[in-house]
């Protein structure tokens, strides 16, 4: 098992330098101007080519590739960046707290939502709760989360008055967001559910506990459920490694200090140092909750621990 | 397979989608959306309804004269609305269809094959995956300029790994099956093999897939012009027009209404035909 988890980590550093290497390769498709970007308009033309001179701005694509990655895998040194002129690493980890405590949030609560509702659907299924649900559910995936966060400002903040709209001043400016996301993340996820738990009820296994007379809610959740979990589990770990490198909508839209916006303003800005960041950052994040979540599936599912005990 | 034999199963296949309410309402849903995107360009003036600014009547109210009223500089929402249709909606089909299309021959070549070349690939197309999100596509829509045409690129290349991958694992389940081993004792070339036996099976799992994506796509499309990084103002995409509706909000909610409503009517149609599709292409998986 250690042996695997090891060999899985080992793995995550090649597929690291070949997102260093596309998103490198992608962001010198424009001609960037480090160097006005740092100075400023009112900066004299020399000024700002020495600058980028400096920088290094002007070798060519492989040497400027090698030597990032050999300050950022070897150094951990990832830079300032061009706009504030503070560390990449300092920028990130003071965005990240705001991203994590969202997504934590959001994550344990879309998925009660949509787990509870999924197995309700489908342990009454085609009731008048299970049509509710499942045209709802399709109503709600369909509506762009950006859509939903204006309308949720609309109504609430500018109608209502009752939430803020943008900012993080106290606990009532995270109940937008959160609220909306999770609302949002549910829907798939009821349908994720109810189609898994129904796969399961139909099995024969289910009607062996039944004629033993096991009560209804022991079959539901003790045997179809924990059966159904897994992929569940898998979705909403992949999910959560996803949305903790930014939710770079709802923080856009709610003006919030999260990684994904900080993410968003680097890209406009051209802000080289703290897009190969936060890219790293995010796909290293991302790597790891997916092998976290293989790692989870192997150790709950006796079949798939098997291929791995070797 | 003969002819008539395929006519009747692609016959019984619409005759399980026909009998599907929901799918049918999402059909009809696409259709009318489809026509009148088409045929935007009879209904209004693009130039004086679409485009031009006229400072005189920002910010109506709905009215007779302005059926979604009227926006920040004096345009007409329902005649932006009803041209955005041509963006977000080819952008998602066009995306789908190329990713697809690209995903099916380096998928099913990866598949059927394997080796260093299945190897080489796959490891391009976990780079290409371990970028969570939007993150792909904004990094080369910053990196390429903010249009229609860079857009698309940047939404195909982020799309494609999924069908490559999808594909992949399809073929390399099918080419197992006893048939396709007949096939091959017969001395069929791989390219038949794969064209004639191995698609067409494949086909369900890929159309419901490829539904589900258009779906995604439509919503991507706008939440990325609504970000900036996408189909630039003055066009009439739906991100964009909404992303212009955020700032007058209070004076002007009903500029926010219309695109809204239209973005989630289309990805809601093809979920319900996606839905309906996949019933209908193999009941087994209906629930």
């Amino acid at each position: 098992m250690w042996k695997y988890v090891l060999k899985r980590l080992l793995l995550i550093i090649p597929i690291l330098l070949g997102v260093v290497f596309i998103v490198f390769a992608i962001m010198s498709l424009t001609p960037s101007d480090p160097g006005r970007l740092i100075l400023g308009i009112s900066a004299s033309q020399e000024s700002v080519d020495q600058l980028n001179d400096q920088l290094g701005y002007n070798r060519p694509f492989m040497t400027r590739f090698l030597d990032y990655v050999k300050e950022a895998f070897l150094k951990f040194e990832f830079g300032n960046s061009y706009n504030s002129g503070k560390p990449v690493v300092r920028e990130i980890m003071n965005n990240f707290p705001t991203t994590l405590k969202m997504v934590v949030i959001s994550t344990v609560l879309y998925s009660i939502i949509g787990i509870t509702l999924g197995v309700f659907s489908a342990v009454k299924q085609y009731s008048a709760g299970d049509n509710i649900l499942r045209v709802a559910s399709m109503a709600v995936a369909a509506f762009p989360q950006f859509w939903l966060a204006m309308m949720g400002i609309l109504v609430f903040s500018l109608y209502l008055g009752w939430l803020p709209s943008n900012g993080i001043d106290n606990w009532k400016s995270w109940i937008l967001p959160i609220g909306l996301y999770s609302l949002s993340a549910s829907a798939p996820l009821l349908r994720l559910t109810r189609t898994i738990v129904l796969e399961q009820i139909r099995q024969d296994y289910v009607r062996t506990v039944r004629a033993k007379g096991a009560p209804e809610k022991r079959v539901i959740w003790k045997h179809v459920f924990k059966n159904s979990a897994l992929p569940i589990i898998n979705t909403v770990g992949v999910q959560f490694g996803a949305s903790l490198g930014g939710m770079v909508v709802m923080e856009s839209v709610y003006s919030l200090p999260g990684v994904g916006n900080l993410a968003l303003t680097a890209m406009r800005q051209k802000d080289m140092p703290l897009i190969m960041g936060c890219t790293i950052f995010m796909a290293a994040i991302f790597c790891l909750m997916v092998l976290v979540v293989d790692i989870v599936s192997a150790y709950s599912d006796p079949r798939v621990k098997a291929k791995y005990a070797g | 397979m003969s002819k008539e034999n395929k006519s009747k199963k692609s016959g019984s296949v619409w005759r399980r989608f026909r009998r599907n309410k929901p799918a049918m309402v999402g059909l009809v849903i696409l259709t009318v959306l489809l026509l009148i995107t088409v045929s935007a360009g009879f209904i209004v003036d693009y130039e004086t309804q679409v485009i031009r600014n006229n400072a005189r009547e920002r910010l109506q109210a709905p009215s007779g004269g302005h059926l979604f009223g009227t926006d920040n500089v004096g345009r007409d929402v329902f005649a932006r609305v009803i041209y955005g249709g041509r963006y977000s909606l080819s952008i998602a089909f066009i995306t789908t269809a190329v990713s697809m299309a690209f995903g099916a021959i380096v998928g099913s070549a990866c598949g059927y094959y394997g080796g260093l070349f299945d190897s080489i690939v796959m490891r391009i197309m976990d780079v290409l995956n371990s970028l969570p999100g939007m993150l792909l596509t904004l990094a080369i829509v910053a990196a390429l300029g903010a249009n229609y045409m860079n857009l698309l690129l940047a939404m195909i290349v982020s799309t494609l790994s999924g069908f490559v991958r999808l594909i992949r694992s399809t073929v390399i389940a099918l080419s197992d099956v006893e048939y396709i081993q007949a096939a091959r004792s017969y001395g069929s070339s791989d390219f038949g093999i794969i064209i004639k036996h191995v698609m067409p099976n494949a086909m369900g799992v890929i159309i419901v897939n490829a539904a589900g994506s258009v779906s995604n796509m439509i919503l991507a499309a706008a939440a990325l012009s609504f970000l900036g990084f996408g189909v630039q103002p003055p066009l009439p995409e739906w991100g964009v027009m909404l992303s212009d509706a955020k700032t007058y909000m209070r004076q002007a909610p009903w500029c926010m209404i219309a695109p809204g409503v239209f973005i989630m009517l289309s990805a809601l149609s093809i979920n319900l035909m996606g839905d309906g599709l996949r019933d209908a292409l193999d009941p087994r998986l209906k629930d």
